[in-house]
C-alpha cells in the first residue's frame, strides 16, 4: 500500500501547493473569527470542501436552522453528487477503503483521478487511496498551520491561488488532446459560461451541472454513435 | 447554533451528496445511460471547473482578465509542447505571480 501511495504522490503535488495557499488563508480566517486553533483541522478532517467550509465561518453566530443549513450545503455541494459516477467501477473494487475514498471525493481528488491512470503494477486501489488521502491531508495540515502561525508567517504568495486554476486548465488541456470526442469538454466550457450570464459567478455552479447533463443527454446519440 | 453543531450537519450532508451514487448504483450492471455520463462527465466537469476558477474575471474593466488569460494561455501552450502535468502548472503560476506582483499592479 505504502508503494502505491508514494507513487500517487507526485501527481498530488500540485494540489499540495495550490492547498498550502488557500489552507493558510482558511486556516488564520478560522481563528480570526474567534475559534480555536484546532476547529480550522477538524473542520478540514470532516467536511473537506473548502468553499463550504470558508461559509461555514461567514455563519457563525447567525441563527439559521438545521434544515436550512442542510439545503445551503446542498446548493454549495450539489456537484459533488455527480463525481461519484465515472468512479463507481474502481471504487467499488476497493472493499472497506471505500468509505474512506467516498469522503476524499473533493474538485481536485475527482480532477486527479479521472485523469490519471494508475502506473502499471502498481494496485488501483491504493494509487486512488493515496490521491485522495495526500490531497485530504495536505488540507488538513496546512488549514492547521494557518491557525497556528498564520499571523505570523508573512511572505509574499500574491498570485499563487492561481495553481489551482492552472491545474484544471493542464488536465483540460490533457483531455483536449489525447480524447476523440470533444464536444463534451466544449458543452462543460460553454454551458457554464452561459450559466454565469444567466445567473451569477456565485451561484452558476449547479445549474450548469443541471443543463451539462441536459446538452449532454440530448448528444447522447450522435457522441456514442461516433465511439 | 454552535460550531460544531453546524460542522456535523455540513459535513453529513457533503458525505451524503459524494456517496449518492454509491450508494444509489452498487450492485449489478450500471445502466446505459449512467455509463454514459460517467465516460463524459469528467470531460464536462473539468470545463465547469476551469471556468469556476476564472470566473473572478471582469471583461469590462482594466486589466480585463489579462493576467489570468496571459497565464492560462502559458499553461495551454507549455502542456501542449510538453505533455508535463507539472511543468505547465508550474509555468502558469510563476506566469501569474509575476504578472500580478510586478506588471498588473
Amino acid at each position: 500500500m505504502l508503494h502505491a501511495i508514494r507513487r500517487a504522490f507526485p501527481y498530488t503535488l500540485p494540489v499540495m501547493f495550490g492547498y498550502a495557499f488557500l489552507g493558510l488563508a482558511y486556516g488564520l480566517l478560522s481563528v480570526e473569527a474567534g475559534l480555536p486553533h484546532w476547529m480550522a483541522p477538524l473542520s478540514s478532517f470532516l467536511v473537506y470542501a473548502g468553499s463550504m467550509q470558508f461559509v461555514l465561518i461567514g455563519l457563525l453566530g447567525t441563527s439559521l436552522s438545521a434544515i436550512s443549513l442542510a439545503l445551503l450545503t446542498i446548493s454549495i455541494n450539489g456537484r459533488l453528487l455527480f463525481y461519484g459516477l465515472p468512479l463507481l467501477e474502481p471504487f467499488n473494487r476497493s472493499g472497506p477503503l471505500k468509505p474512506y475514498m467516498i469522503h476524499t471525493l473533493s474538485d481536485e481528488t475527482f480532477a486527479l483521478m479521472t485523469a490519471t491512470r494508475p502506473p502499471i503494477g502498481v494496485n488501483e486501489s491504493y494509487f486512488y487511496l493515496g490521491i485522495g488521502l495526500l490531497n485530504q491531508l495536505y488540507w488538513i495540515v496546512f488549514t492547521w498551520i494557518g491557525s497556528i502561525f498564520g499571523t505570523i508567517v508573512q511572505f509574499n504568495t500574491k498570485g499563487l491561488d492561481f495553481v489551482m486554476a492552472a491545474l484544471f486548465i493542464s488536465i483540460f488541456t490533457e483531455q483536449w488532446l489525447s480524447a476523440k470526442e470533444r464536444r463534451p469538454a466544449m458543452v462543460g466550457v460553454l454551458v457554464s459560461i452561459a450559466s454565469i450570464l444567466l445567473f451569477s459567478r456565485n451561484t452558476f455552479i449547479l445549474p450548469a451541472m443541471a443543463m451539462m447533463i441536459l446538452v449532454l443527454f440530448a448528444l447522447r446519440r450522435s457522441i456514442e454513435g461516433r465511439s | 447554533m454552535a460550531y460544531w453543531k453546524m460542522l456535523l450537519i455540513a459535513a453529513a450532508v457533503t458525505y451524503a451528496l459524494r456517496a449518492l451514487p454509491f450508494v444509489l448504483f452498487s450492485k449489478g450492471k450500471l445502466p446505459d445511460v449512467l455509463v454514459y455520463l460517467g465516460k463524459v462527465l469528467p470531460f464536462a466537469i473539468m470545463g465547469l471547473l476551469v471556468v469556476y476558477t476564472l470566473r473572478e474575471i471582469d471583461p469590462f474593466q482594466a486589466p480585463f482578465g489579462a493576467p489570468e488569460l496571459i497565464a492560462a494561455a502559458v499553461v495551454v501552450l507549455v502542456h501542449v509542447k510538453k505533455r508535463h502535468m507539472f511543468l505547465s502548472i508550474a509555468a502558469g503560476t510563476i506566469t501569474y505571480m509575476l504578472l500580478v506582483q510586478f506588471v498588473f499592479l
